[in-house]
């Protein structure tokens, strides 16, 4: 896999003559002052076309991992060949990249809340308090078109919301997951200099970067199960029924009392499985919190008691919100009828 | 208003209505769009298909239905309705040929479901059938004809018609393009060309049964149905290359 870090820089291959020379220091509006707008949900389809004045930008350029497809029928073994072509290899399998845009309010310890696509996604855009779009992360490469997921900052807490307002699929999770937290982390601050020369029609362009990093204290994921799926020793009279909240967490994360242990062998899927891996390996407290959902001739439901049971959850991790049910009825329309959950007229399988 | 009276089917409203037999409609407008066609000497019945679930076996879920060798269904609406009205109908194509040693005619069979949907509007205790149906078949006359039964009991002929989910917007491209006598190609593209207004997912959701004048019905295999979709978008295509040249030659004339 194969990461760099992209800046853009103008080289100046010859220095200017010092004396010669003014020199203007041009800063993007402060830092230290959030620009972030607020945030209603009705806004979140503008956000890809949206500047952010105080953007810090990380490109990351990802690198699919993919086994050698011309030989379906190889044995694993060849998949994992050290290969003196392998960066050659994983230039013609396509490129992906994100976009990291994220104006910090200052460089306090934040909580990251990943709402996974579906009833994770509606409740952070139904939440009810004041939120302000602070950040995106942009995936795009391959044929796909890009894919835009808004950074929200909560303005009484130090939280951090990133609704998946579209589907992070299963190959991308890993390489999604670390470029977002590494990212987060490890932000630069772009300052460009522009020196305008004594002379007209020379300037020479200079960028230094400056280093300024968020400390992700936690990450809390919110995602869903369906009864379908939940292997438990329970009878069929004790099923559960939502709202119905079970909890993993990494070793570094200390146990929450009042939420239930999501038990083996029950496992965690696609990005939250991702991000759960990827916090516990880097030591990063995180919480993954998983809803009971309702399903209907095998449509997934978003129902409100799914959320009630995420805004108790989120509850006994310290962050107090209520959520506004006809806005949650809204964005679980917008998803679209593969992922709201609703049997809508195109799938219900009483009409032909 | 409609309160009160919609509860029951056998009881008119103060204006008129019967307000389950107008629900039924709206069932009826939840189904997948089907469009049928008359040609010269051929009919056409087209549907939109609706995508099949992994575990699904494909055969199981048909919105054409054979009623008889000579007489062919395609129904909007609650699949179960459906699968009962044809039963019916298919019994009585039997029971026809038995009695009077004749296939049913097109109309008969029209008539005989029609009637059934129309018993179901006027009985306490039962609710009207969610289903409409295009019948299309050739008689011994070798005529081609469609009908089409609604939920309220009502059967029409027509030239061309459609009905389910967006059948208004199908209806108003068929007023636009129809034409009398066309070939057995023009009726198919016609029909294709009408789904394709209202399918977005292009051939592969789109299914199409042609019936000539010997009464045979000819299922198109998907390529078929592909093939007829590329023909259209390359028409399309030089349609707006058409319309694009007079400006430039108007541009370069000044």
């Amino acid at each position: 896999m194969c990461i760099a870090n992209k800046a853009t820089s103008t080289d100046a291959s010859s220095k200017p003559p010092y004396l010669s020379y003014l020199l203007y220091v041009i800063l993007a509006p402060s830092f230290l002052f959030c620009n972030g707008t607020p945030y209603s949900s009705s806004s979140a389809a503008s956000l890809t076309s949206r500047e952010f004045p105080n953007s810090i930008t990380t490109t990351t350029t990802l690198s699919l991992q993919d086994f050698d497809s011309s030989f379906p029928t190889a044995p694993t073994r060849y998949a994992f060949d050290d290969s003196d072509d392998e960066e050659l290899q994983e230039d013609t399998q396509g490129q992906q990249s994100i976009i990291l845009k994220y104006a910090p309010s200052s460089s306090a310890r934040k909580t990251l809340v990943v709402g996974v696509t579906g009833a994770g996604s509606v409740l952070l855009n139904a939440l009810n308090d004041e939120r302000k779009v602070v950040g995106e992360v942009v995936l795009s490469g391959g044929d796909a078109k890009p894919s835009a997921f808004p950074i929200l900052e909560f303005a009484s807490a130090n939280f951090l919301l990133l609704p998946c307002n579209e589907a992070v699929s299963t190959e991308q999770a890993f390489s999604w997951t670390k470029a977002v937290l590494e990212g987060i982390k490890n932000l630069e601050r772009l300052i460009s200099v522009i020196v305008l020369p004594l002379h007209i029609g020379e300037t020479w362009l200079h960028d230094v970067h400056l280093h300024f990093n968020i400390t992700l204290c936690r990450v809390i994921v919110l995602d869903t199960f369906t009864a379908a799926g939940y292997i438990t020793a329970a009878t069929h009279e004790d099923e559960p029924q939502p709202p119905c909240l079970r909890m993993l967490h990494t070793s570094a994360a200390s146990p929450v009392q009042n939420m239930n242990i999501y038990e083996p062998p029950n496992l965690a899927k696609g990005l939250s499985a991702a991000i759960l891996s990827h916090t516990e390996i880097r030591s990063i407290p995180a919480y993954l919190i998983l809803s009971l959902q309702e399903s209907s001739y095998g449509k997934t439901l978003i129902t409100d008691e799914t959320l009630a049971a995420f805004v108790d959850g989120l509850r006994m991790l310290g962050l107090g919100a209520s959520v506004e049910y006809g806005v949650a009825q809204q964005q679980a329309r917008k998803l679209g009828s593969k992922l709201d959950g609703r049997v809508d007229q195109h799938h219900h399988r009483l009409y032909l | 208003m409609s309160g009160s009276y919609d509860r029951a089917l056998t009881v008119f409203s103060p204006d008129g209505h019967l307000f389950q037999v107008e629900y039924a409609s709206e069932a009826v407008r939840k189904g997948t769009c089907a469009v049928g066609v008359r040609g010269g000497d051929v009919v056409v019945l087209g549907v939109e298909k609706k995508s099949v679930l992994k575990l699904q076996d494909p055969r199981t879920v048909r919105k054409i239905c054979m009623l008889d060798d000579h007489v062919c269904l395609a129904f909007a609406g609650l699949t179960a309705d459906a699968r009962v009205l044809v039963n019916k109908a298919r019994l009585e194509c039997q029971s026809h040929r038995l009695t009077v040693e004749d296939p049913v005619s097109v109309e008969y069979i029209t008539r005989y479901i029609a009637q059934v949907q129309q018993k179901y509007t006027q009985s306490g205790g039962v609710r009207p059938f969610g289903i409409s149906t295009l019948i299309i078949g050739f008689d011994s006359d070798k005529i081609p004809k469609l009908y089409m039964t609604e939920p309220s009991g009502i059967y029409t002929a027509w030239k061309a018609n459609a009905i389910g989910r967006s059948s208004k917007t199908v209806r108003e491209f068929l007023e636009k393009n129809y034409k009398e006598t066309m070939t057995k190609e023009e009726s198919v593209k016609l029909a294709v060309k009408s789904l394709l207004e209202v399918v977005q997912t292009g051939a592969k959701n789109i299914e199409i049964a042609v019936m000539t004048s010997d009464s045979i019905v000819h299922h198109l295999e998907t390529e078929e149905v592909e093939r007829i979709v590329a023909e259209i978008e390359k028409e399309k295509e030089a349609e707006a290359e058409k319309k694009k040249k007079p400006s430039s030659a108007a541009s370069t004339s000044q």
